[in-house]
């Protein structure tokens, strides 16, 4: 088989040795990022130190410097790695094309899923980044504001998504972090996924008018008319997820 | 000595601010600092609890002429956003650097911020409809403002931070009050 292959596709004798030192490399940095989120998570960033991470990871002080520049860049690229795990998982589920409100709906199932799978994780994502530096922080302000596109999209299906402030979507993934936040730190993480009815009707409530309020003043509204019953399937949706 | 927190925290930042940039911010011994605290993390603590002892203050203050609900709240939003605006180096303290300061602080922090819920909590007997609104509406809409805020400090300072008000209003009365009453009164402190 290997014959058939273009030259540049072939396997290079010269480069085994090359490439197995690297996986093993490779290897070795998994390993100690596992064992520096269970450091993180139990000391907090502060009171952990790369001596508590030798210890967990069983490497040498010089292996540790090979990988890492200090513990802050090793905060870092465990941040990275839980931080991209979750994201995939969440990614996955919004990938399917589906309408946006079952996106959201599964895309949060997923998020809290991810969390409640992985409590570790998800103090060292969601708690100890924001007390590790200001290169931490960055990076955890960047990925809240990741979701933003996505909940943007459900201005379109908004009878007043034209005229909403900018603000409405840095307001609801920072009411919904900082629920989460209250759970991860309360230690409340087995139970997270209770949140899903709260924190997806919390997220939706910009988006969709309250049908039974006001019924009288609303049918005289112009806005409104054209609208018929345009909620109507937000509510049902939500319905079916809780 | 929490004056001298603030200035010194705003010019070094939480993580590298030592005890000596404090006194000498406050001008004030070192001595007189451990008379009063034992760290830097029980100095922040203390000046964190002076800070919104104040603003609660102002809060209650600018809401006990007011009767009705809405206006309470707008009231209360606008004492708030105007301190933090008049105090750059303090609001920049609670509202940036609290996150940073260590797991102690932060905790804190997040028992602070649910200290406003009470506020909110009457507007459910506002409410149009019969359909209660989720347990946990009060606890995401203050940790929302408190985002909102410490982004927009973050970001740009204090200088702007009373053009929020509106945005910032208008959010916390829409589950309570429906958008379209949430956005009249949002424009009414637009105009003020």
């Amino acid at each position: 088989m290997a014959g058939s292959l273009p030259e540049h596709l072939s396997s290079v004798p010269v480069g085994v040795t090359q490439l197995s030192r690297r996986q093993i490399a490779h290897h070795r940095r998994d390993r100690v990022l596992s064992a520096a989120v269970d450091v993180f998570a139990g000391r907090g960033y502060r009171g952990a130190t790369v001596d508590h991470i030798l210890v967990a990871a069983k490497i040498g002080v010089g292996s540790f410097y090979e990988l890492f520049d200090n513990r802050e860049d090793c905060f870092l690229q465990t941040y990275d790695r839980v931080a991209a795990t979750g994201r995939e998982r969440v990614e996955s589920a919004l990938s399917v094309d589906r309408p946006w409100l079952e996106r959201i709906c599964v895309g949060l199932r997923a998020l809290l899923a991810s969390i409640a799978s992985g409590p570790k994780a998800a103090r060292v994502a969601l708690i100890e980044v924001q007390t590790a530096g200001p290169a931490a922080q960055a990076r955890h302000q960047a990925m809240l504001d990741s979701f933003i596109p996505l909940l943007r999209e459900g201005r379109e299906l908004s009878p007043d998504g034209a005229s909403l402030s900018p603000s409405v979507e840095p307001a609801i993934v920072g009411g919904l972090a900082f629920l989460l936040e209250q759970r991860i730190s309360a230690g409340e993480i087995e139970s997270i996924e209770d949140l899903l009815p709260d924190a997806l009707e919390i997220l939706l409530a910009p988006y969709q008018r309250e049908e039974e309020a006001a019924p009288v003043e609303r049918s005289v509204s112009s806005a409104t008319v054209s609208i018929g019953p345009e909620p109507t399937p937000l509510m049902v949706a939500r319905a079916a997820v809780i | 000595l929490i004056a001298g927190l603030a200035v010194a925290v705003g010019e070094h930042g939480y993580n590298d601010v030592t005890i000596t940039h404090i006194t000498e911010a406050a001008s004030v011994s070192r001595r007189a600092f451990y008379e009063h605290f034992e760290s830097k993390e029980d100095c922040f603590l203390a000046a964190f609890e002076v800070v919104v002892g104040h603003i609660h203050q102002l809060v209650d203050e600018a809401m006990e002429p007011i009767p009705d609900w809405p206006h309470q709240v707008l009231a209360a939003l606008r004492a708030i956003l105007g301190f933090l605006s008049s105090e750059p180096n303090l609001a920049h303290l609670c509202l940036v650097d609290s996150m940073a300061a260590g797991p102690a602080v932060a905790e804190r922090f997040r028992a602070t911020v649910q200290t406003f819920i009470p506020l909110l909590e009457p507007g459910r007997a506002e409410r149009a409809s019969a359909r209660p609104l989720p347990d946990s509406t009060e606890d995401s809409l203050v940790g929302a403002v408190a985002s909102l805020l410490s982004r927009s400090i973050a970001a740009g300072g204090t200088a702007r931070l009373l053009e929020l008000l509106p945005d910032v209003s208008e959010f916390v009365l829409t589950p309570y009050l429906g958008p379209e009453e949430a956005r009249r009164l949002a424009l009414e402190v637009a105009e003020d």
